[in-house]
């Protein structure tokens, strides 16, 4: 190599940045599982060639993965998935719910499993990497978060905490939500969305261990506010709660349980919380996304919005993102 | 809402991992990602690239570990599969997390500027020429390694280093990173 060769290797190796995340193993195994073209040379295993050779389709078991959740390296895998309708009712004082069905729609060329007895664990058909069920209830798919050691789930009527090693119901508190958004848990409070309408929005934090309800944060809607809206709340890296609100994104401190900041017009796309903001049209509701590198989020359109927006883009100073700067074109950015 | 159906399929076994694929992930991931990002410019597609070339290579792990070339086979992969996607993919929207209207905000922002610079200078190299810098001066890869990951001639890998550098002795801003500056 010349000078001029090794000033660029020297360049390449010092400008590029480290990867926001890891490539897995799971990550591979979930890509051959997802592309049946390709797949591990036969006899190489059992689920294989069950699988893959026996002809059934991977959807079910995709459907099933979907719902997995990996619940941190001591607790391993926990799966929280199971038929939708099989939900029997949580009791509230905080014991397991009862062994319901675990499928409702048998196979013909693979019949459905019994459910095995309370307390013991399911290996998942196509469950890569050892995935098991160990719940037995019906909860909202998507629903599923972690923080702290537990998992946290919405069943029909309930908030749910689960211990991720074993997968049972500990706490569970009333709650009907009314749009489909994840809880999100900021130091020892679950926040949940409680109310979502033309009347008001409502945040609703319960106490992490316990599932008590210690605050409840009216945030008031500018604009309208859809009901098929999804995913409206988020929390930044701030520690702040983002709740879509209408035409508007409202800032909400959960320390002081209060709206502090409200993201003025809004456009989809993301926010980085400390430098920008990338704008398309305007809509009547919100989805809020982290990104995958927690140095923002998305804001997205609403499942009412019927047509494609044409992407602008703006920017903001950091930290007053409702004072967008500038205006230019661009395309939308993926997460 | 809720999940409709979920189908518990009886299972006996968990599909077998190749011995010492999950090492060579652990260890390699980071340094191919890296290499994704240098071809594509972004994480989730250096990320669909280094999964897409990972996931070639499982089934035939055993046979690469014998040959003792696994990371060559993965990075041949991925620069193939590179050079599939410039190809055969509509190019017309660019799927980008950079935005035109960029300003340094502090050291941070300097990096992120260098890193844009560096990206739009690798922008302007056709796809063979960028995966020859990348494979050359990124990997470090010999000139007869990155003939063979790219199925062409030792005097073709030369020929595309040379335009290459051309090309990007030209780019803005590229003299002063190459010359020191900002760090990742």
């Amino acid at each position: 190599m010349n000078t001029e060769e090794r000033q660029l290797a020297e360049m390449l190796h010092r400008v590029t940045p480290e990867p926001p995340r890891r490539v897995t193993v799971e990550d591979v195994a979930f890509r051959l599982a997802s592309e049946p073209g390709r797949k591990p040379r036969p006899g190489r295993g059992s689920l294989w060639n069950s699988v893959f050779r026996g002809g059934h389709g991977w959807t079910p078991v995709l459907a099933a993965l979907s719902v997995f959740a990996i619940a941190g390296a001591s607790a391993g895998i926990a799966t929280v998935a199971t038929s939708h309708h099989s939900r029997v009712g949580a009791p509230s004082d905080g014991t397991p719910p009862a062994t319901a069905s675990v499928s409702n729609s048998p196979s013909p060329t693979a019949p459905s499993q019994s459910p095995p007895p309370a307390g013991e664990t399911l290996r998942v058909a196509g469950g890569m990497w050892g995935a098991k069920l160990i719940n037995r209830n019906s909860f909202s798919q998507g629903s599923l978060t972690g923080s702290g050691g537990s998992l946290y789930a919405v069943e029909d009527g309930y908030l749910a905490r689960i211990d991720p090693a074993s997968g049972a119901t500990l706490q569970t508190a009333r709650y009907s939500p009314p749009v489909f958004s994840r809880p999100v848990v900021v130091g020892n409070t679950v926040w949940v969305v409680w109310s979502y309408g033309g009347g008001g929005i409502v945040l609703r934090g319960y106490d992490a261990r316990t599932l008590a309800q210690v605050a409840s944060v009216p945030v008031p809607a500018a604009g309208g506010v859809s009901n098929l809206a999804q995913g409206v709340l988020t929390a930044g890296p701030d520690g702040k709660l983002y709740v879509a609100a209408g035409d508007s994104v409202a800032t909400v401190d959960p320390a002081a349980r209060q709206v502090t900041h409200r993201i003025s017009s809004p456009r989809a796309g993301p926010v980085r919380w400390r430098s920008r903001l990338t704008a398309a049209s305007s809509m009547s509701g919100w989805s809020l996304q982290p990104l995958q590198d927690r140095s923002g989020c998305w804001f997205t359109t609403s499942p009412l919005a019927s047509r494609r927006p044409r992407p602008r883009c703006r920017s903001a100073v950091p930290g007053t993102l409702s004072r967008p700067t500038a205006v230019s074109g661009a395309r939308r950015a993926p997460g | 809402m809720a999940l409709t159906s979920v189908e518990v399929l009886p299972v006996d076994d968990r599909p077998s991992e190749p011995d010492g694929f999950r090492e060579f992930v652990e260890a390699r991931s980071s340094a191919l990602l890296r290499s994704g990002w240098l071809l594509t410019g972004d994480w989730p597609s250096a990320e669909d690239l280094v999964q897409t070339a990972l996931a070639a290579a499982w089934p035939r792990w055993a046979s690469l570990t014998r040959q003792d070339a696994p990371e060559l086979y993965v990075r041949k992969i991925m620069v193939n599969t590179f050079l599939r996607w410039r190809r055969r993919r509509w190019n017309g929207e660019v799927a980008t997390g950079r935005l035109p209207d960029m300003q340094a905000y502090g050291d941070a922002f300097a990096q992120i500027d260098a890193r844009q610079a560096l990206i739009a200078a690798l922008d302007r190299l056709p796809p063979r020429q960028r995966a020859v810098v990348v494979l050359r001066y990124f990997a470090d890869q010999t000139e007869s390694q990155t003939a063979a990951a790219m199925g062409c001639s030792v005097g073709a890998v030369k020929a595309h280093a040379s335009k290459a550098l051309a090309r990007l002795r030209d780019a803005p801003g590229l003299a002063e990173l190459m010359t020191g500056g900002v760090t990742s």
